[in-house]
């Protein structure tokens, strides 16, 4: 095998949601869920920074367990150890609320998870980079947004092996229903 | 076109394995189905080892027709030459039954000719699999993950092939199987 440093990986998910409040960090659900691609799972929180850690150990929507990272956070699996280096997005916002100002796309990784662990111990995510929409002012109406962003830095480096999901948080008010299209880029290290 | 040897491709999919049975092998509904992630369908078969085929055993049970390929289990046609070099998976097993060893996940070759009869009986040849860890007396419900890259011209496939994903329980006894898990796996391929 020749794969080597820099070898380019790509995944892509469309989605849809309902950001419906802030300061709140939502994902997807599980893939037996009939409205898979709706991602209406969240944690009370906000997105950290990148390299930083969400692990949120309360009850209900203010905990995160293991379990939630492969069957609802994870969209690809790292075959290989690699690095984000880039997310893209292309969204439709029906009806942000007024007082909304952006969206965040992060990426997310559980490099916490190890095999056989419980499946109801807390999980800790760690933020592997991000990408905020276009900012908005007032009462913005619906619309369309469309973003990309590089990274170069070990924060954003993930082992073979690890889970890597994509969340989404809004900004200010609830961005409402959204629906759209996120690729991530990692590089092969 | 500028694609050469060593370029790397890769695709994944989110899915639901529910096994019932360490006699068969599950693979995904078609797309059209309200949960085209959950691998629903599944024949009484093996997956074989890496390189070897699985054919329809003439059977009900055993059945695999070549239209189960791209409508059901296919995951990636292969845009140029290439190799199945790595997978990696990350899962939630619910709660294994007590008995259960571990999972198989593979990557087939399913195999057909254009303008086929779609109910002829199939072939599929395993380019690759990966197994979890092993599992000992009656576990709990946890999570799992691993990789593994491979170098071998078993993994070869040509341009246009049709590659599926499979999953297989492996136990003590049939029963003893290790249950319903969601996940996700990824398949790393080398173009050739």
């Amino acid at each position: 095998m020749s794969y080597r440093n820099k070898t380019i990986m790509t995944w892509t998910t469309k989605f849809d949601t309902n950001l419906a409040a802030i300061t709140n960090v939502y994902f997807g659900v599980p893939a037996d869920n009939t409205n898979f691609l709706d991602w209406d799972q969240y944690v009370v929180g906000d997105v950290p920074a990148a390299g930083s850690t969400l692990s949120p150990a309360g009850a209900g929507t203010s905990s995160l367990l293991k379990w939630e990272s492969p069957a609802n956070m994870a969209q690809f699996v790292a075959p290989i150890n690699c690095r984000l280096v880039a997310i893209s997005y292309a969204l439709d916002m029906s009806n942000p609320s007024s007082g909304c100002t952006h969206i965040r796309f992060a990426a997310m990784s559980d490099s916490d998870f190890s095999d056989e662990d419980s499946r109801t111990e807390n999980a800790t995510w760690t933020s592997l980079g991000y990408v905020d929409s276009t900012a908005m002012t007032g009462d913005p109406a619906g619309q369309v947004q469309k973003g990309s962003a590089q990274f170069s830095s070990s924060n954003g480096d993930v082992n073979a092996g690890d889970c890597v999901g994509a969340v989404l948080e809004a900004f200010g008010a609830g961005a409402g229903a959204v629906s759209g299209i996120i690729t991530m880029t990692f590089e092969g290290s | 076109m500028a694609h050469k040897y060593g370029n790397i491709i890769v695709c994944n999919t989110r899915f639901y394995f529910g096994a019932s049975s360490n006699a068969r092998f599950h693979f995904a509904y078609m797309p059209e189905y309200s949960k085209p992630l959950l691998w629903g369908y599944y024949t009484d078969l093996s997956i074989p080892a890496i390189g070897s085929t699985v054919v329809d055993d003439g059977t009900t049970a055993g059945q695999l027709l070549v239209h189960e390929g791209p409508e059901y289990a296919g995951i990636i046609v292969a845009p140029v030459d290439c190799r199945v070099v790595g997978m990696a998976y990350s899962v939630w097993l619910y709660n294994p039954e007590d008995g259960a060893e571990k999972f198989r996940l593979g990557a087939m070759h399913c195999q057909f000719s254009d303008e086929q009869t779609r109910t002829d009986d199939a072939t599929w040849k395993t380019l690759a699999y990966i197994d979890s860890s092993t599992l000992s007396g009656d576990e709990a419900g946890q999570v799992q993950k691993g990789s593994t890259t491979f170098s071998s011209t078993n993994g070869d496939i040509a341009a246009g092939e049709l590659i599926g994903i499979v999953g297989q329980s492996f136990g003590s006894s049939d029963s003893a199987n290790v249950g319903g898990m969601n996940g996700v796996v990824t398949l790393m391929l080398e173009v050739q």
